[in-house]
């Protein structure tokens, strides 16, 4: 909070100056939800079954940043959200830096800096700018969100380019996260018999990412390719309902996203596949806890002890590896179509195994307000089930 | 058959004569007289901000033929693409977003004022105090 007060005071104080270039952003969204059927795929991270439908689904962004002079500016913005059961309209610091560009080659942020993981993770809050209403819940889930989202911390950027051999960007950041207050988070944790919040010491998120796009005029003009990496690591103390003790764990969770776009006048195609190792490392003595009474996720039945006591020790198997297709078409400059298929597999585990089929319309009425309507269809571990939304979108 | 393939084809000439020319222009004072096409789709993607060593920003318009030619002409993205792009840069901070204007009169008006300024305009609307920057 001393960041988000300290970004405050130089934002208000520079604002004030008349002769320098201040801009500000807001965006706000409504979202009306319905579903059928079961659905973890929601009910798990953010939303009760919805058949009468629901409107607790609403985000609002405030920022603005100031240019001081070519080089060097900064800027930040608030984040409120209500998610279904989650979030009550607190504003949280989404991201707040100062920014000093050297050159095009090299730049540096410190603050808190939004991560680039995947094509879409630093833009993930920002409904105007793409088709769907959700990302691809596979790839960018939300309850993971606290952990990518962004960085206390600094990053380092740049771009390369040349006619010839087109365009090379690099953005690597390092920090810790928020992860204490996190609404999803804690949720999960409680849902996994955890009483508190684990206290994270040590912690830090490392991100790498390199993107490329080839050279206007060429032939495949349009195409971009991008890897990227991230690395998140804590010590935890975690404080199960039940078990032998509260215990510390090593947290370890590494992530790899592969992605390419062909982005052309009339349409858009990209296609998106994450790797992601969560391997929290439960020492010998919880270990030894959990042969004696031989339970494990696969073969001890849920609720023994606590659902979430099998689940902790299911973490130690999880290898995730998820991917997304999708090509969106603009018929006219305010109307635009997009299918998605998105599939998780879960290795070592089949419960959470799921894809999803999403139809979904977007029309600008105008420069500021945007429509759209989504079909989810989602096969899961519960069966097959659908989720409608539609949302209304001002932005300025 | 024939018919429609005439009546077609008359369509699509019609089309194209309908298509803006659009020009990148600048003021004649700022010593910018050409650009490579990476530089232009640099500029307006919010990556790149000097062209041969010199400070430019660029200016566009908010809609209509010549932003569409403009878009499909020199950048092969649909208005929608850049305006995307450009939400991108504003909501995470990376950029503050680029003057837009609602006419060629005012782009250049405001080109006219300023050396640092870019941007474009129908070929029709040049006047002889704007100098038409050749891209490479």
């Amino acid at each position: 909070m001393k960041l988000f007060n300290v970004l405050i005071l130089i934002y208000l104080c520079i604002s004030g100056a008349s002769a320098i270039d201040f801009s500000y952003n807001g965006q706000l969204t409504q979202t009306y939800i319905q579903t059928t059927g079961n659905q973890p795929y929601f009910d798990k991270y953010m939303f009760d079954r919805t058949d009468e439908g629901s409107w607790k689904f609403t985000e609002m962004t405030l920022g603005g940043s100031v240019d001081i002079n070519e080089k060097f500016r900064v800027g930040l913005q608030g984040i409120s959200r209500v998610y279904g059961n989650y979030g009550n309209y607190d504003v949280t610091l989404d991201w707040g830096y100062a920014d000093y560009r050297f050159t095009d080659y090299f730049g540096v942020r410190v603050g808190k800096v939004k991560t680039a993981l995947g094509l879409y993770n630093e833009s993930r809050d920002i409904d105007s700018a793409r088709t769907s209403i959700f990302l691809s819940q596979d790839v960018y889930e939300e309850s993971y969100r606290a952990f990518i989202n962004s960085v206390n911390g600094a990053s380092i950027y740049g771009s390369f380019e040349k006619d010839t051999w087109g365009t090379f960007d690099y953005q690597m950041s390092f920090g810790n996260v928020d992860i204490a207050d996190d609404f999803f988070f804690n949720d999960q944790l409680s849902q996994v018999g955890v009483t508190k919040s684990p206290e994270f010491s040590g912690d830090w998120h490392a991100t790498l990412s390199l993107e490329y796009a080839v050279p206007w005029g060429s032939k495949l003009d349009g195409l971009k390719l991008a890897f990227s990496h991230s690395e998140f690591r804590a010590k935890a103390d975690i404080a199960p309902v039940f078990g032998p003790r509260d215990f510390e764990y090593d947290l370890d969770v590494s992530t790899t996203i592969y992605s390419v776009e062909y982005d052309q006048y009339k349409y858009t195609l990209g296609a998106e596949f994450m790797h992601r190792q969560f391997g929290p490392k439960i020492p010998d003595y919880v270990s030894a806890f959990n042969d004696a009474f031989a339970l494990n996720a696969t073969t001890h039945p849920t609720g023994f002890l606590s659902s979430g006591w099998n689940q902790i020790l299911s973490f130690s198997t999880n290898d995730l590896r998820a991917y997304y297709v999708y090509g969106a078409y603009h018929f006219t400059e305010k109307y635009t179509m997009q299918l998605m298929y998105s599939e998780t597999d879960h290795r070592g585990r089949t419960d959470t195994d799921r894809n999803a089929i999403t139809f979904s319309q977007r029309y600008d009425f105008s420069d500021y307000t945007v429509g759209k309507l989504e079909y989810m269809h989602i096969n899961d571990d519960n069966g097959k089930w659908g989720a409608f939304l539609a949302r209304l979108g001002y932005s300025f | 058959m024939k018919k429609i393939f005439k009546i077609v084809s008359y369509l699509l000439v019609g089309v194209s004569y309908c298509v803006a020319d659009v020009v990148i222009v600048a003021n004649k004072s700022s010593g910018i007289t050409s650009i490579s096409r990476n530089e232009l789709v640099s500029l307006y993607s919010g990556r790149g901000k000097k062209v041969a060593g010199k400070s430019v920003k660029p200016i566009m318009l908010k809609s209509g033929p010549s932003h569409e030619a403009f878009c499909k002409k020199y950048l092969n993205r649909s208005p929608s693409s850049l305006s995307k792009i450009w939400k991108k840069l504003v909501f995470t901070g990376k950029a503050s977003m680029l003057k837009t204007l609602n006419n060629e009169n005012e782009i250049i008006r405001s080109i006219l004022s300023s050396n640092e300024l870019v941007g474009y305009i129908n070929k029709d609307n040049l006047t002889d105090e704007l100098v038409v920057v050749e891209v490479r």
